[in-house]
């Protein structure tokens, strides 16, 4: 018997959800190599999976993809007597830089890779991805208000190395 | 519907705060910092395959659901014996306690007819005693009435006149 296909998706009809499948893949693969992921291309394609067989609709479905996407990478790289999910227990995400090289010049990397992961963590989600804080917020699985009061401390940190390297081009 | 339009929609001031943080580490404001990326041919054939997997795994709980019953028949299995045994084992020691208090019960029974016979047999020794008492009396009263007794006056003197005196002829 031929399973009936639906046409509508969490990103809208098909052709939406070939669009957003373009534009998320590359992204939620570098995400989990972030995370120092074996195979981040299998572990993006099973949050499509899991997302795609979700009866129930998903509020912010590109949230649920990298929530998604970090827990199978802490997953896969954690052994199965110590799942407490941390990001600064598992690994140090400037030690996998293969995601940021694409996008970010070797300056802004240093730059980024001085604050501690957790605020690092905060501050690539609301930059470079894109994501908003309440997003970040359920992703991370902390309130809205713990995600603001990193991003600012990074913003913090950032113009204090600014200050103390003589940057004058941010500060501007 | 653009995947982007289902990212919740967030106040100005953190659209401030993230093109000040794209300032503070050197990117373009103006520029997004992901390039839009084209659907090719080979990401829409990976994307249709994803989707028909997902397909197949929202069929798959139902036979997931129907596999859990024997699971949860094999779990249940050793409680369902457990307390069968137990079940088991109290039918027995109630049959138990019912015999030993129907033992109880005859034993007691037992212990009042042989005091109720004890009491007969001692009131039927005491009767025949009493009547051979009165048999007794009743006899020695009619030999009185049928012998005549006399009265045996004792000699007034304890001196040798009634005795004689003989000589051993061996001596």
């Amino acid at each position: 018997m031929q399973a009936p296909d639906t046409t509508t998706t969490p990103f809208g009809d098909v052709a939406d959800f070939h669009q957003a499948f373009a534009d998320l893949y590359p992204r939620l693969v570098a995400y989990a190599r972030r995370y120092g992921a074996t195979f981040p291309e299998d572990i993006a394609q099973e949050a499509f999976v899991i997302l795609m067989q979700r009866e129930e609709p998903v509020d912010h479905p590109a949230a649920f993809l990298y929530g998604t996407v970090r827990t199978l990478s802490l997953t896969e790289r954690r052994p199965m007597k110590n799942q407490n999910l941390s990001l600064e227990a598992v690994i140090e995400p400037g030690g996998a830089p293969e995601a940021e090289d694409l996008l970010l010049s070797r300056e802004i990397r240093e730059r980024m890779r001085t604050l501690s992961p957790t605020f690092r963590e905060a501050l690539w989600l609301f930059v470079v991805e894109g994501l908003s804080i309440r997003e970040i917020g359920e992703i991370l699985g902390i309130p809205e208000a713990t995600v603001k009061t990193r991003i600012h401390r990074a913003k913090a940190q950032l113009r204090e190395q600014l200050n103390n390297s003589g940057g004058a081009h941010a500060l501007a | 519907m653009p995947w982007r339009e289902t990212v919740c929609d967030e106040s100005k001031a953190d659209q401030d705060l993230r093109m000040e943080l794209q300032e503070l580490l050197g990117l373009d404001p103006a520029a997004p910092v992901r390039p839009a990326v084209e659907a090719t041919a080979a990401t829409v054939e990976l994307a249709d395959e994803l989707r028909r997997e997902a397909l197949r795994r929202r069929h798959t709980p139902v036979l997931k659901t129907r596999r859990v019953w024997p699971m949860l028949l094999a779990a249940g299995l050793p409680v369902a014996l457990a307390l069968g045994g137990m079940a088991t084992w109290g039918t027995l020691q109630k049959r138990k306690a019912d015999a030993l208090a129907a033992d109880i019960r005859a034993k007691e029974a037992e212990v009042q007819r042989l005091a109720k016979v004890s009491a007969e047999a001692a009131a039927q020794a005491q009767q025949a005693t009493q009547a051979l008492v009165r048999v007794k009396s009743g006899t020695k009263g009619g030999q009185k009435a049928r012998e005549l007794v006399l009265p045996m006056e004792g000699s007034a003197s304890r001196t040798p006149l009634d005795t004689q005196t003989v000589s051993n002829p061996n001596r």
